[in-house]
């Protein structure tokens, strides 16, 4: 058995874990309380959910998750809610003081505190697996108990299960509108503190899936719930195969060897199709040649970045549910012959392609149409460092008034941290730029900004 | 056990830097409202100047007296929407609409740094770095690529669309944001370009929205050159 532990923290990411373990818990026919439902029917296909559930004696299973804030508000809603009965108490850990969306009270101060008996709940996780292959963190990058505390926990990892697999889900802070003031120094400090121990981030821009609500789901006014739900299907999506019988990425090791070709370049962009609310769902014929040209489409994309003004490293393509392998290789033949879609030269790696029978699961009450087929696109490409860019001039912008900074400085840290932090992820910036530096400019492919 | 959290109601706050959907306890009083939101907005919570619509009812409800109450007193509900304003005076209030100069990496202080990918490039001899990178395919910011127009003078440019573009020289040397060699910056006629003079923050040179493009001097012929040439 290879199973996976999630990790979810802060408000964000235990609100994007409830929406996760929701949806895997209808794709796998398993109750609100934890049995499985006497109605699930065979599909005929191999699952191997025992990745991210544990059987008990009495036919019970348990997601192989632990929960994580540093206040008790979420997580009482976790304990009080209709999946109840799914965790075991012992899994879902809450402080009393929240960090105040301060990375420095996530990291140090209030984090410290209970670090110890969250890093044992993890062992105890760890030991009741048999192969374990790693974890999947989920939080923000913006609030401080998912930067500070989620950075504290992935360092202690880093520590303890240095062979193990790390991957993340980040919300990262929205381009126009940040949810708390001090976002651009949260995300920074805890980029620069988790580059070395993350293997692979997959950041889901706020932005980005507010106006897929707005725009494909007809949401006026979205709620995190909605936003939640969409990230579980990206998720669900990039998961598939470590749960069901799948043809890539079945281990997650995988995700890092297809699609990271030098560690610190570690941040997919990820894209997802089709985004269909029900009502429009009737008008939509919604191929595999559609779903998959609509992940080249910017409304696609969790990061708000523009693929075609940088060069892909990697990518993999993971489709699920009802296709036929011949016209996957022929949309992605012509995927490969389009002039937006640019490789690097000495990135072997290529597209490389999952596919998954198992169709997406519709969330009774969701927003996003059910549908027979799904794609979910994860591109090493160096336009990401769109989302660098714009982040660090939102630090600049801050940190050249020293505006805030006295927070932190009140929560025992030093000013150095964040320069330092700041210098790393500039260098990050220049990695992703030395990636096309060496591209040949009087052969035609001239370049133009 | 702990306590029970059952006042927590989902509300949306807003400032003007921030926006977000937040949980907050209708216990609260509207002190202790404005102190947890001084995290949040960055507005001293004695400087906040709060006010609150109710879901589907648009006329705002003014909140400064509020300062003694709690939110229940106001009945705050679910959806609703609370305007946190900055009621310090201007040269006071935080001013995040300004233009910073992004920090950049210099050259000689990202070669010194190890642990980055030019590096990891240079060991494994990828790239420019490769023993078979033949001439054709190295960057070269020799002579070859040396433009023929100068600062100012009226220009042909070819775009990548492929049509030829009428406009000014405006700038001309290296853009280290983007790639390696000399750039030509252009101050079109029409506002077919790409940036205004700023390129991935940095300003090279100043044109009105999308009359500036910046290109591979191949691109760019003196007008007294014939546009067939291009």
């Amino acid at each position: 058995m290879r199973e996976v532990i999630s990790l979810n923290v802060g408000q964000a990411g235990c609100q994007i874990g409830n929406s996760c373990w929701e949806l895997y818990c209808l794709e796998h026919g398993i109750q609100p309380d934890g049995y499985m439902s006497p109605h699930k029917k065979s599909t005929g296909r191999e699952e191997d959910f025992s990745t991210f559930f544990s059987e008990t004696g009495s036919g019970k299973y348990v997601p192989r998750a632990v929960y994580v804030d540093l206040e008790p508000n979420v997580i009482d809603q976790v304990r009080t809610g209709e999946y109840k009965n799914l965790f075991h108490p012992e899994q879902l850990i809450n402080g009393k003081e929240d960090a105040a969306n301060n990375f420095a009270r996530g990291h140090y101060t209030v984090g410290r505190e209970i670090i110890d008996e969250v890093m044992e709940r993890v062992r105890r996780n760890a030991e009741n697996a048999d192969g374990l292959q790693g974890f999947l963190f989920t939080h923000s990058f913006g609030g401080g108990t998912g930067s500070g505390f989620g950075a504290l926990m992935l360092e202690q990892l880093s520590q303890e299960f240095s062979k193990k697999a790390k991957l993340e889900f980040a919300v990262y802070p929205a381009p126009q509108i940040s949810t708390s003031v001090v976002e651009p120094y949260n995300t920074v400090l805890t980029t620069h503190t988790t580059l070395e121990h993350a293997d692979c981030t997959f950041m889901v821009d706020n932005q980005a899936i507010y106006d897929m609500c707005r725009r494909n789901l007809d949401i006026a006014r979205p709620h995190y719930q909605n936003l939640n739900r969409l990230i579980a299907q990206v998720v669900s999506s990039v998961t598939a195969s470590l749960r069901f019988d799948g043809s890539l990425n079945v281990d997650l090791n995988e995700f890092q060897t297809n699609l990271v070709p030098y560690p610190r370049v570690h941040f997919p962009l990820v894209s997802y199709a089709p985004i269909v609310s029900a009502t429009k769902a009737h008008h939509e014929s919604n191929t595999v040649a559609e779903i998959t040209n609509a992940c080249f489409e910017p409304a696609s994309q969790m990061v708000k970045c523009d693929p075609r003004t940088g060069k892909y490293m990697a990518s993999c393509l993971l489709y699920r549910g009802d296709v036929v392998s011949k016209d996957v290789q022929q949309a992605v033949a012509n995927v490969k012959a389009k002039k937006s879609v640019q490789m690097v030269d000495w990135c072997p790696t290529g597209f490389k392609i999952g596919i998954c029978y198992e169709p997406p699961r519709h969330v009774p009450g969701g927003d996003l149409a059910p549908v027979n087929r799904a794609v979910c696109m994860l591109s090493n490409t160096t336009s990401i460092v769109d989302a660098w860019q714009r982040i660090d001039e939102k630090f600049d912008l801050m940190f050249n008034k020293r505006a805030f900074v006295h927070w932190y400085v009140g929560e025992g840290m030093e000013e150095g941290e964040f320069s330092e932090a700041r210098e790393d992820l500039a260098s990050l910036e220049r990695d992703y730029r030395e990636v096309i530096a060496d591209e040949s400019f009087d052969d035609g492919n001239m370049g133009e900004y | 056990m702990s306590e029970s959290h059952s006042n927590m109601i989902p509300v949306f706050v807003k400032s003007e830097y921030t926006y977000g959907e937040r949980l907050v306890d209708s216990s609260w009083t509207f002190e202790q409202f404005s102190k947890k939101m001084e995290l949040v907005t960055g507005i001293p919570y004695q400087f906040q100047n709060i006010s609150i619509k109710q879901p589907g009812n648009e006329a705002a409800v003014a909140g400064t007296p509020f300062k003694d109450g709690t939110l229940a007193s106001v009945n705050i509900c679910e959806d609703c929407c609370i305007y946190i304003a900055d009621g310090r005076p201007d040269d006071e209030k935080l001013n995040l609409n300004e233009q910073v100069d992004r920090y950049e990496m210099p050259d000689e202080e990202y070669e010194r740094r190890g642990n980055t990918l030019l590096e990891w490039k240079r060991r494994n001899m990828l790239g420019r770095f490769s023993n078979d990178a033949t001439k054709a395919n190295v960057v070269s910011v020799s002579d070859d690529t040396a433009p023929t127009v100068s600062v100012g003078e009226e220009c042909f440019v070819k775009i990548s669309s492929g049509e030829v573009l009428r406009g000014k020289v405006a700038f001309i040397g290296e853009v280290p944001v983007v790639q390696p060699g000399i750039w030509v910056g252009v101050d079109l006629v029409t506002a077919d370009g790409k940036n205004n003079g700023t390129v991935r923050g940095m300003k090279l040179f100043e044109t009105k929205p999308n009359h500036g493009i910046l290109v591979r001097s191949g691109a760019v012929r003196a007008i007294a050159t014939n546009e067939e040439e291009l």
